[in-house]
Parts: structure tokens; sequence; C-alpha cells
């Protein structure tokens, strides 16, 4: 250090050494004051001819050196300016730790956000209200099922008929079902949120009887009261267009819900979530006291087929899995009474064919 | 014993300063990568990792010290240049924008000073240039210099670059100067520098100066700049950007020249 300050208690004086400066301070002349750019040195100041003279310490050592030396008053005061700078110090240390943990906290939202979306996105999402199902609901229908309906009276009782059972056995939902058919020769059905089930006539077609057909209603109605196609909307669809939907209501988004009908008919949902549908639908079944067997067999029959129903597997995949792992569930329950639907489907087929 | 590199120098021009640092044989000046303006015969340009200052021994010194730098908005990389030639050489520095170039004689002001990032310009080897963290978060959120500022410790000379006019002023214990955010280029660490409220709220809102002062507060020195370069080029990009030309607002309809 190029200042040289020691007590010399012989003298009774502060010496200060260095730099040009060889001076003897009494005690009396001696102030001290807390300073530094970081508040951390303690002053010694002492008048001169012109103003006053000072010292600046701030290293730990020679604080401590002084408060050991110098006499008890001054001593004292330097104890207090150096308790005040630890303090300083401590609470300087927890308001940076709080901010950059707060950054951190920012940047790993963000992280996950990109990576993951899921994670940050589904509380969100469960915590829209029902009104936001509904809403999304609505306005696919009016963009375009209105546009692609099936005009079949026979056709669209049936299923109107099928799927109404199946409700009224379901567990309870503030949504309204509405069961549409869709003139589309692929083998696909699919759940819009809010209550809206689309069932493309080549789905109709492909099937063998009306309880088949019911075993997919109840699959679809099930990812409906789950809202799974809300989440899966919301995760195709990003993030910022899921606020847009709770800050501005479906109606502001329909733009991008133009595509939201062709987004959810290629849906694809997670395999949990098809799991849980496919539990959930099979329960539905038996509370309606339809056959779950049939939809056994649709499934098996579509996975096996590959070339056949491309589509059903690109939104369906491991239907022969999902099959069995029916079955087996349906070994394990006992057996349930079973009413016929009462929906003529050969009618139902010659209408189709027209 | 000194371990810096004792070296003579020479400032030039008035508002758009370099200075020209004249090395004996065997001496070195450490600068900031691009810094320099012009370099003699002999003089040889060595870039380097650390600042060349013993302080960091060893390549992970090196390494810390980069990357400390790299925080304060100085390179990674140092550039040293040495004399290899006979005689006094000259090699010159200059800053990137308009303003003085500011000596500093680290032994006379106590071997160590605190500058606000990016401003230091070159110094004889073996001055060491690096962090200085400020934990007080008043100071580093409102003090127009941020938590992060330049440390240059050493007792040779340094040289610093500032905007427009430069006040350099001695401080008494305990008086204290308020300076508008930005203004400060540094100071001796003895000197305690934090934020103050500028106190009213139609002065915080309309008197043009921000919410806070950056008050420095004696004993110690400190160098004021007259107009960080920070504010020339926002009121350079507004004025590019607005493009109202001179006078009034009617000025651009009649005035042709529209370049």
């Amino acid at each position: 250090m190029p200042v040289q300050v020691a007590w010399d208690r012989g003298r009774h004086v502060l010496r200060v050494q260095g730099e040009g400066v060889d001076a003897a301070v009494p005690a009396s002349h001696l102030s001290l004051d807390r300073g530094g750019w970081r508040g951390e040195a303690v002053h010694l100041v002492w008048p001169q001819e012109a103003g006053h003279a000072a010292v600046s310490v701030d290293d730990g050592p020679s604080l401590a050196a002084l408060e050991r030396t110098l006499p008890p008053d001054l001593a004292e005061q330097l104890r207090q300016h150096r308790r005040a700078a630890a303090r300083e110090h401590r609470r300087s240390r927890i308001v940076l730790g709080c901010l950059a943990v707060a950054v951190l906290g920012v940047v790993a939202a963000v992280v996950t956000l990109v990576t993951a979306p899921a994670l940050l996105l589904d509380p969100v999402v469960s915590a829209l209200p029902t009104d936001v199902d509904v809403a999304v609901g609505r306005a696919v229908e009016q963009s375009v099922v209105a546009r692609d309906r099936y005009d079949d009276p026979v056709v669209e009782q049936a299923v109107e008929r099928i799927g109404q059972r199946l409700v009224a056995a379901a567990p309870p939902s503030p949504f309204r079902f509405r069961f549409h058919v869709v003139d589309d020769p692929t083998v696909n059905a699919f759940a819009v949120p809010g209550g809206v089930v689309v069932v493309h006539t080549g789905l109709l077609r492909a099937a063998r009887s009306a309880d088949e057909v019911a075993g997919v209603l109840a699959h679809e109605i099930a990812h409906v009261l789950e809202r799974h196609s809300l989440h899966a909307l919301a995760q195709r669809l990003g993030l910022w267009a899921t606020v847009e939907l709770v800050v501005g209501g479906a109606d502001s988004a329909a733009g991008g819900l133009a595509n939201a009908a062709t987004t959810l008919s290629g849906l694809r949902y997670g395999r949990d979530q098809e799991r849980a549908a496919d539990r959930l639908g099979l329960q539905i079944l038996r509370a309606a006291e339809v056959s779950p067997e049939r939809m056994i067999d649709f499934f098996t029959r579509m996975g096996a087929d590959d070339r056949a129903v491309p589509d059903w597997l690109a939104t369906h995949p491991d239907s022969v899995a999902r099959a069995a792992d029916l079955r087996a569930r349906l070994a394990r329950l006992p057996a349930a009474p079973t009413r016929p639907l009462q929906v003529d489907w050969p009618a139902v087929q010659r209408a189709l064919r027209r | 014993m000194t371990r810096m590199h004792e070296v003579d120098y020479e400032i030039f021009g008035d508002d758009m300063q370099y200075v020209e640092i004249e090395l004996d044989p065997g001496e070195a000046a450490v600068a900031e990568a691009g810094a320099m303006m012009f370099m003699e015969d002999g003089i040889e340009m060595e870039t380097i990792f650390g600042d060349g200052s013993e302080r960091q021994s060893g390549f992970l010194g090196a390494l810390m010290g980069a990357g400390k730098r790299l925080i304060t908005g100085e390179s990674l990389f140092m550039t040293v240049f040495g004399n290899r030639g006979h005689g006094k050489r000259r090699v010159g520095f200059a800053a990137p924008y308009p303003g003085k170039v500011i000596p500093f004689d680290m032994q006379a002001i106590g071997e160590t000073l605190i500058v606000q990032k990016d401003a230091f310009l070159c110094a004889a080897k073996g001055v060491s240039i690096g962090i200085a963290f400020q934990k007080r978060i008043g100071a580093g959120l409102f003090g127009g210099e941020g938590f992060i500022m330049e440390r240059l410790e050493g007792d040779g000379m340094a040289f610093c670059n500032a905007g427009g006019t430069i006040k350099e002023r001695e401080l008494q214990s305990g008086e204290m100067l308020r300076v508008d955010t930005g203004c400060i280029v540094g100071f001796t660490p003895s000197v305690d520098y934090d934020i103050q409220f500028v106190g009213g709220i139609k002065s915080a809102l309309f008197g043009g100066e921000g919410f806070f002062f950056a008050t420095l507060r004696g004993p110690g020195r400190v160098w004021l700049q007259s107009l960080p370069m920070s504010r020339m080029a926002g009121r350079i990009l507004a004025g590019a950007r607005g493009g109202r030309g001179e006078g009034s607002l009617l000025g651009g309809l009649f005035m042709g020249d529209k370049s």
C-alpha cells in the first residue's frame, strides 16, 4: 500500500506516511467516516490548513489492525462503521441473490417453453374455462362442418341417436354435444373442443354395425370430456394463439381457427391421452349398455389393414396394441348388460351408398 | 521495484484526441484490440490472451482475466506493442469516438482506478485491467454505469478515452457532487459512488435528468465527461430518423436539398 497508517500509542497520534505525506494526527483531530465506492472503506479525516486530509482504508486486515490499536472511542467508531459495511454487504448479497434467482427463473421458463412447452402449457390450458372449448367448437362448426356436411337425414339421425345415447350415460359436463357427419371418404372421426364430434362418411362405410360406430363415438366423447383436443390444439397452435384464445375469445382467433379443423382432423394425441380416452370410452359404452366388443373389433380390423386406411393409422397409431389392451381390461371387468342400439344399420349403409 | 514499463507520451488533438506513446527499446504498451492508429518501424505487435501484467500467472489466470474483461466490454484479447528496435519508437492509439484521452499516472493516484466499461484505451505493460463489480443495487441499476466497471491497477501510465470534455476534480472528505448518470468516467476507489433520488415527481418526470442522480462523495479524485458517447449516438439516431431538416416544421416543405 502506498500509504502507511499506524497508531502510535506512545505519542497518542496517528502516523500517516507515504505519497509525500508525513503526518502525526492527534486523536482529538481525527474523525472517522464510512465511504469508498462500495461502502467498504473507512476514511480517517483530519483538518489541514486548507480543508481536510483523508486516508482511505478498505482492506480487512488493515482495518482489523487499526481497530485493535486505536484508542477506545475511535476504535468503537471504527467498529460501528465496519458493522454497517458488513450489513450493507449482506443486504446487497441477498437482493442480488434474489435477482439472480428471478432471472434464472425467467430463463428456465423460456427454456421450458421452447423445449417442452407441454409442461407450462398444460396447466394454463387446464385453467381455461370451458367457455373457451365451447367457443372453439362453435367456430369450427361454423367454418368447416357447415360447408362439408353430409346432407342425409337417415345418416345424420342415426349418428345423432347413437351419440346422444352415449352422452346420456357419460359423466356430466358443461358441454352440449353435437354430432356431425362430413362427406369425406377417409376413415376418420375427430373431436372438437366444446362437444362437437365429427364423423367422416368413410368411417361410417367401413363400420359393420352401429355398435362399432358407437365405440368410435364413445372414444371421441371421452376426448372432449377430458379436453384433450384443447390441449393438443394449444400445443399445435403454440402458446401465443392459446393466449389469444384466453384474452380475446375464440371469435378473435377465428382466423387461426380456420386451420383448426384441418389440424383437429389430423390431430395425433399423446399415447397417454389415447389410453385415457380408450378407458373412458369403454366406461361410457358400458354405462350406455352398448357392447364394447364391437369397438375392439373395429380397432383390430383397422389396425390390421394399414394399406387401406392410412388416415386412420396416422391419427390412431397402435390400434392393435390398444385393442389388445382394451380386451384385457374388458376381461377383468364383470359382464355388463347390453341393449341393442335402435339404429337400422343396413338402412344407413344403403343411404351412404346413394 | 516497479513492474511497469515507464513510458513517455504525447496527446494530440483538441476534441478528437489520440495519444502517442514513446517506448524505449524493450518497453511495451498494452492496448485494447483495434485501438492502434499507427506504429513506427521496430514496434512489434503481439496479441495476448491476458493483459500482460504478472498478476495473472499461467493459462488459467490469463483465461480468468480474459473472461472478466469480456464482461467489461473490452475484447478477450489484448495487443501488446513492444519496441524490438534500437532507439525510441512511437506507437499511436485512438478511440473510436470523438473525445479526449485522459492520462493517468497510476502511481500518483494511488495505483487503483475504477473506470466505466470500455473506457480503457492503452497502458504501459504491467497495468492490469480487471473487473470491478458494483454491489450496491441502486447504483448498479440506476447509476448509469451498470453493475460492471473496469478496475485498473498498477503504478505505470494508463490512458482512457471519454466523450466530450473532461472535468477532473479532487473531492474533500465528505464533499459530494451530484452527477448526471452516464457522465462519470472514473474515480479512485475511496470515492463513495451511489445514487440519489432527484426529488419531486415533477422534476423526475419532466426535468430531463431521469429519476436518479449519481452521487460521488469524497475523499478522492473523480473524472467526468461532458458527452457520453451513448447520448450523442442517441441524438444522431433521432436526427437521422426524424429528418425534419433545419428550421421550422414547415422548412421541409419549402427548402430543397432533402439529402
